[in-house]
């Protein structure tokens, strides 16, 4: 195998095309067909919306891109949140602010059996060279039995019901 | 600095590694943690007003390189019969907006209806609700521009008799019952 070292690569009208910072370098991704569903108050992961990935550099950044399909029970004072968590750690999430819950999003609720596209980007930096998992959580963050669905309307049986396709794509860019 | 010049890079096995055009060259991005709500007499002549937090500046390493932009946002709204609406704009001019038969004027924006987005109505019965919306822009029209093009989300209520709520609900962020989210704003530099 041959390897060009260089810290710059550009075209001979004097435009970048390649850095040694900013250049996306690695992409992985999962997709989840299959459905998910919990009354968990704590963060539970959500089965098969994760995706792992090694940096080949501590300095280099992760761009964390996730689309998945949601909806909640009919009970519309639940808290069914949703988190992007590195490993063990949340990262993406709004201010703390009292008792409030503090998550990436939270799944709307609807009077009506509908389904709703959550979407999640961030750069993270997780300063690592070892394999790290990303990986989306969800929980009922006031504990009241409310139920998040993933990949399905509330209903999937009859006319209804729908049942669809989430993913998780990660980048590496140089740092 | 070591530098090499070509038009393309292959592998040993003739792969195209590296193109002419189309490579990512450079990533930004500005992520607000916080709460914000902007009522309709908060947004100068019931416009729109800035998301704090929510605009990002790239300086291109070529007046030819393209930008990705890519707006992930959380909020809410409240009546039904108001304009929550939102803008992506490129150096304080809207970039990426719907046709209208009105021009953009925020001086008078009662008379325009153009935006990006508009967040999904709150109604009795789905007070806590915070929904998420966003926008990806594939800008080509910044051949002119390099340093300092800046991107920026704007919001309101344009018809400015309600608020719209970024990060949280219309019902409040500190009880229980609440929940305080995250939004990002995200340009690839393209060559």
């Amino acid at each position: 195998m041959s390897t060009l070292k260089t810290n710059k690569i550009v075209s001979p009208d004097g435009r970048t095309l390649l850095n040694s910072t900013g250049s996306v370098i690695q992409v992985v991704s999962a997709v989840k067909t299959d459905v998910f569903s919990t009354t968990a108050s704590t963060y539970t992961a959500v089965t098969g919306l994760s995706a792992s990935i090694t940096p080949n550099s501590a300095s280099n950044k992760i761009l964390v891109l996730v689309d998945f399909a949601a909806a909640v029970s009919d009970t519309h004072w639940d808290r069914v949140e949703w988190a992007l968590f590195r490993g063990a750690t949340q990262v993406y999430l709004g201010d703390a602010s009292g008792s409030a819950g503090r998550a990436t999003g939270k799944i709307p609720y609807s009077n009506a059996s509908v389904q709703f596209r959550e979407t999640c980007v961030f750069l993270d930096s997780p300063a690592t060279t070892s394999s790290t998992t990303y990986q989306i959580y969800v929980r009922d963050g006031n504990a009241d039995g409310g139920t998040a669905y993933i990949n399905q309307s509330r209903n999937t049986n009859g006319a209804s019901g729908t049942l669809s396709a989430s993913s998780i794509i990660l980048m590496e860019v140089c740092g | 600095m070591s530098e090499v010049v070509a038009r393309q890079l292959q592998s040993t096995s003739s792969n195209i590694i590296l193109n002419n055009i189309g490579g990512i060259l450079q990533v930004v991005q500005s992520v607000k943690t916080d709460t914000q709500s902007i009522s309709g007499s908060s947004a100068p002549a019931y416009g729109l007003s800035l998301v704090t937090g929510l605009s990002v500046t790239i300086s291109k390493t070529s007046p030819s390189s393209k930008t990705l932009v890519i707006v992930d946002m959380r909020g809410a709204g409240t009546g039904s019969y108001n304009r929550q609406e939102w803008v992506l704009m490129r150096n304080g001019e809207p970039c990426f907006i719907g046709q209208g038969q009105n021009q953009v004027d925020y001086q008078n924006s009662a008379v325009t209806n153009q935006t990006t987005g508009r967040f999904p109505v709150n109604t009795d019965a789905t007070p806590t609700n915070i929904c998420s919306t966003g926008c990806w822009f594939y800008d080509t029209e910044i051949q002119e521009l390099q340093d300092n093009i800046t991107y920026a989300v704007y919001g309101g209520d344009r018809n400015g008799d309600s608020t719209v709520f970024i990060n949280r609900n219309n019902q409040g962020t500190t009880a229980s019952s609440e929940t305080v989210c995250a939004s990002s704003i995200t340009v690839l530099e393209i060559a």
